[in-house]
């Protein structure tokens, strides 16, 4: 049940899908994924394609158009 | 984390559903096809890249360059307020920013890695040379070409996406390194959120109201330019609630298996098809003979144009946004937007010395293809076009799952 944060802000799509990709392929299932975003489209990507996979996915907006997406790899 | 848990279970607030929340794809489709629409009716078919050109003529006309004799653009005659593609690119920066501050989500958005400075410069250039050549971005060369039955819109698309594949492969050397790092910040108290939030509407309302003022100061000289301006803010306003990309449509497929952009653009597609549809029977008549070799829609097909689109799909990944996409992007404050701007002028204005020394060359030597006439009349140009677009849909939403049942 680890938690790992992955840092995204500033960054451009696809650049967090991409890097939320690559961090979930390498964590066991349970564990948890938090990517922290300020890209407006990316906070609507990255869940998208979290809850598409079928993991639980939290958003929450801890600053001004700052996000934090929880992802729980269940599968 | 309580507290938050409490907030998601209560109903969502009546400013977060107006102002707030994001709309979906589809919604972002009918929304820019219908501003897109109203453009097109009273003014030209929307384009974005042309201001851009102009703007970097501009500036290096600065330095004591003919641009006219250099470049073919002469800047002489240009009036911001009598521009058409001027006006809706600010709009679209303008109406982003606004939609940005009445969610209460603006912020500069900093770069954090000189490589994305590097990657916006190069996809800026890139993009700038890429959309001269291929007489125009995502916007111009696609978006309002392919729905006016033009096949050269059809091949943008296929180049644009051999263009973008490359750009994908070329991304890896442009991306921020992985860091696991959370930053530290302070968490802000409920009363610092709200009042933030009550400083950003505040500060989109005197926008608003500031530009209510500039566009009667202009109307009467300028009487299109509040109309041209409403537009591309409404069209700003639509991407941004929406995160409408149309990059990502033919971008994600091949680097992340997502097609849900793509599909909200090819709906997009297919409403603009049925609208030019009524538009070109009253054109040209329903039997076309109005149609002659001057006012027939769409772009020349030559190797310049194919090899301008693939080009501008490379830049267009690497930057992190098109041409509508970087007016957007920089309204919502991302620095590497800012950095790509300047860049994406100066690749269009340099790029005129390549489609100025080709002209009438094999290079450019080519001709219109309107599928109408190819097909044998409107109906079955409709036709076939919704049907190879409804194939598209299909095929994306088939490649979506299959990638995401071969992730797990």
């Amino acid at each position: 049940m680890a938690e790992k944060y992955l840092d995204c802000l500033g960054e451009a799509c696809p650049v967090p899908l991409v890097k939320t990709q690559n961090a979930i392929k390498e964590m066991a299932v349970g564990d948890v994924l938090v990517v922290g975003i300020d890209h407006t489209c990316a906070m609507k990507n990255v869940p998208d394609w979290a809850r598409g996979q079928g993991y639980n996915v939290e958003i929450e907006e801890v600053g001004d158009g700052e996000w934090e997406v929880v992802i729980e790899k269940t599968k | 984390m309580d507290q938050n848990q409490n907030t998601q279970l209560e109903k969502p607030a009546l400013y977060d559903i107006i102002l707030k929340k994001e709309w979906s794809y589809y919604a972002g489709s009918a929304l820019i096809v219908i501003f897109a629409m109203a453009l097109c009716m009273f003014g030209s078919t929307w384009g974005v890249s042309g201001a851009l050109g102009m703007w970097g003529n501009m500036f290096l006309s600065l330095f004591g360059i003919d641009t006219a004799a250099t470049f073919g653009t002469d800047t002489s005659t240009y009036n911001f307020w009598n521009n058409q593609a001027s006006l809706t690119d600010i709009g679209l920066l303008l109406g982003a920013l606004i939609a940005c501050l009445l969610a209460a989500q603006w912020k500069i958005r900093n770069i954090k890695h000189y490589k994305q400075a590097l990657a916006a410069i190069v996809g800026g250039l890139l993009m700038g040379v890429g959309a001269k050549m291929a007489g125009g971005c995502n916007i111009g060369g696609l978006f309002s070409q392919l729905p006016q039955f033009s096949l050269a819109a059809w091949l943008f698309l296929l180049f644009v996406f051999l263009g973008a594949t490359v750009g994908g492969k070329l991304l890896k050397y442009f991306m921020p390194p992985v860091s696991n790092q959370r930053p530290k910040r302070k968490r802000l108290t409920a009363e610092q959120k709200l009042r933030n939030k009550r400083i950003q509407i505040i500060a989109a309302v005197v926008i608003i109201a500031l530009l209510l003022i500039v566009s009667f100061v202009v109307a009467p000289n300028y009487p299109k330019a509040p109309l041209f301006l409403v537009i591309g803010i409404g069209l700003g306003y639509s991407m941004q609630r929406s995160r409408f990309c149309f990059t990502a449509a033919y971008r994600d497929p091949g680097l992340t298996g997502e097609t849900k952009l793509t599909r909200a653009v090819i709906v997009a597609f297919a409403l603009a098809t049925i609208f030019f549809f009524g538009r070109h029977a009253s054109q040209f008549g329903a039997d076309l003979s109005g149609l002659t070799a001057e006012n027939m829609p769409g772009n020349v097909i030559n190797l310049q144009m194919c090899i301008g689109s693939f080009i501008f799909g490379i830049g267009a990944v690497l930057a992190g946004g098109c041409a509508s996409g970087t007016f957007v992007r920089m309204g919502e404050g991302y620095v590497q937007l800012w950095i790509c701007f300047p860049f994406f002028c100066l690749g269009n204005a340099f790029a005129g010395a390549i489609t100025k020394a080709t002209a009438g060359t094999w290079f450019t030597a080519g001709s219109k293809v309107y599928l109408p006439q190819l097909f044998g009349g409107l109906v079955p140009a409709l036709l076939i076009q919704l049907l190879a677009l409804l194939g598209l849909w299909i095929l994306a939403w088939w490649w979506e799952n299959k990638k995401r049942a071969q992730f797990n």
